[in-house]
């Protein structure tokens, strides 16, 4: 059973001509990771802001299609009710943290959600300690660094303990390593806790591997979807929607062009990789032997 | 710099002051200066907040430029003062159109001095009060909570806004814009490419802004809970009624002139 699921729709900002979403349908499933993939203006976000109903209770348009979260129409909720069950980190974090403290911040969104104190302060430390920022509890959110406040927007999500989190754009800021570990907690969110983790992104590089399932837009509509090596077809078509391809996925393709490996030993990321290239090492010292 | 920007993060006694005592002494001294022209007491009441103020760690450089934002104003009400009022017995000066006596001086500094009370009141407020408490105070005071957070929301974003206009200006003016040049209309004009931006730049801030709210939950219950809400402990109290009994006290003494200089 799916959390989220979108059935053909489309959607049209006011006074735009070309649609910002063609007939998408997309499920979301409990405790997946779904990569959403797609160069600039592919629709990611406006996918995004229909998955925590932003689309279309506050952000108005011309839709068509339905939207259903956890059972319902995402339009019949009350302002505010989604957020129990999707959180949304926005692309620009400048504009989601707005309180002086770290601790406010992600104290917020319990507080509207009207629950008792005690229990706000422990989510508050959970949602600080899975996110690794405990330390700047007392911090000036203005006065972190882009990951940290990266970190700190999804902390402020984390703690209304949604069913789905939704992250546009999460890994512009920050640098490699930084890429890399919040990947690493986002997954095994996803794994231990059974939070489903939306992912929009222009690359995918880094999470290759760790992703259930991946999704490629472009233009406002959905490319195609499935298991990481289904969904991502040539790193030519990749190129093509505006997306940069995985490096390995390059160096696969032209050891199959060379036929140094086979169209079934491709790879796209690093563990895979290992094991084909090891084999391939093995079998040239058996040839040498 | 942000009216937000301006707390310090420490752990002080006024820091830990129930945000109301702050808000009202706050708002009791604008009044208060509206009536009260008595020095002595202004003077005291002014080194009386500056130790408070320094008491809650502010640096004294940060304090120092932000007092001097206001301290302008005030020096230049008793610099332009004795064009306007050269009545007074004691003649320090005349220069026939600029006069200068002790009477119209001490009215001038009694003004000064009511500028920087005020201002000091509030100084002592933001330094020593987050964002959270602040609003919560008002609350509790009566303001509804949506004017409360929208207020805290605008203090903390104009600052951006400024930086991001200057960021802006300067983006024109390394394209060859001149910005900063001719008359009074033709800056006005040269301005309107730094102004649109900045306001497209607000605009989109803003949508973010309430989309941000709504996806955290705003609105979505009729009762709001507070993870650290504010409680008046006895000290609090005590001093709530101090300001309320004193303040008003002190007005009536002067305005009856029974305090003299
Ligand atoms: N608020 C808006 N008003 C009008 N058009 C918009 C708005 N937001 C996005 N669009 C348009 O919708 C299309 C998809 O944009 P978006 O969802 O932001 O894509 P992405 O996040 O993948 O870059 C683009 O053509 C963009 O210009
Ligand atoms: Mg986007």
């Amino acid at each position: 059973m799916s959390i989220i699921s979108i059935r053909q729709v489309s959607f049209r900002y006011p006074k735009q001509d070309a649609p910002a979403l063609s007939n998408v349908s997309l499920d979301i499933f409990p405790g997946e990771l779904l990569a959403l993939i797609g160069g600039d203006r592919a629709g990611k976000t406006t996918l995004c802001h229909m998955l925590n109903g932003l689309i279309p209770n506050l952000i108005r348009g011309e839709l068509a299609g339905e939207i259903i979260i956890d059972g319902k129409p995402s339009s019949s909720y009350p302002q505010g009710g989604i957020s129990r069950i999707v959180g949304l980190s926005l692309q620009d974090p400048e504009s989601q943290l707005f309180t002086a403290t770290v601790e406010e911040e992600v104290a917020f969104g319990p507080e509207n959600l009207s629950i008792p104190p005690e229990e706000i302060d422990r989510r508050v430390t959970w949602a600080l300690e899975v996110m690794g920022i405990e330390n700047l509890r007392k911090k000036s959110p203005s006065a972190l660094s882009g990951g940290q406040k990266q970190r700190l927007a999804i902390a402020s999500v984390l703690s209304m303990l949604p069913k789905v989190i939704v992250l546009d754009e999460p890994l512009g800021m920050l640098d490699p390593r930084g890429r890399r570990d919040l990947i690493e907690i986002l997954s095994r969110l996803a794994k231990e806790k059974g939070i489903s983790v939306v992912i929009s992104e222009s690359r995918i590089d880094e999470f290759i591997e760790i992703c259930d399932r991946v999704a490629i837009m472009h233009n406002g509509s959905l490319i195609s979807s499935g298991s990481p090596s289904d969904a991502i077809a040539s790193s030519d078509t990749l190129k093509t929607y505006g997306i940069e391809p995985p490096r390995l996925q390059i160096l696969s393709e032209l050891m199959i062009s060379e036929n140094l490996i086979s169209q079934k030993q491709s790879f796209l990321g690093e563990r895979r990789a290992n094991e084909v290239l090891k084999s391939l090492i093995d079998r040239e010292k058996g040839g040498v032997v | 710099m942000s009216l937000m920007d301006m707390y310090v993060h420490r752990d002080t006694p006024i820091h830990r002051l129930d945000p109301r005592v702050k808000i009202i002494l706050a708002v009791f001294l604008t009044i208060f200066c509206f009536f009260l022209s008595n020095i002595l007491l202004l003077f005291g009441l002014f080194l009386l907040l500056q130790l408070l103020i320094l008491s809650t760690g502010v640096s004294i450089k940060r304090y120092s430029s932000s007092l001097w934002l206001v301290g302008r104003f005030a020096l230049i009400f008793v610099i332009l003062w004795p064009f306007f009022d050269k009545t007074g017995e004691t003649v320090l000066l005349d220069l026939s159109i600029y006069k200068v006596t002790l009477e119209s001086l001490l009215r001038s500094l009694s003004l000064a001095l009511r500028i920087l009370v005020m201002a000091s009141g509030w100084f002592l407020l933001l330094y020593s009060t987050t964002q959270s408490r602040l609003v919560r105070g008002l609350v509790k005071l009566g303001m509804p909570y949506d004017l409360g957070l929208s207020l805290s929301i605008a203090l903390r974003y104009i600052p951006h806004f400024i930086e991001t206009m200057d960021m802006i200006k300067d983006a024109q003016v390394s394209r060859g814009y001149e910005v900063d040049s001719g008359g009074p209309w033709r800056r006005v004009r040269n301005f309107i490419p730094v102004l649109i931006p900045t306001f497209v730049f607000a605009l989109r801030t803003s949508e973010g802004i309430s989309a941000s709210l709504v996806s955290r939950g705003y609105g979505a219950s009729p009762v709001r809970t507070y993870h650290r809400d504010i409680r008046v402990r006895h000290t609090d109290a005590a001093l709530i009624t101090l300001i309320v009994v004193s303040v008003p006290s002190a007005i009536i003494l002067d305005l009856m002139n029974l305090i003299s200089i």
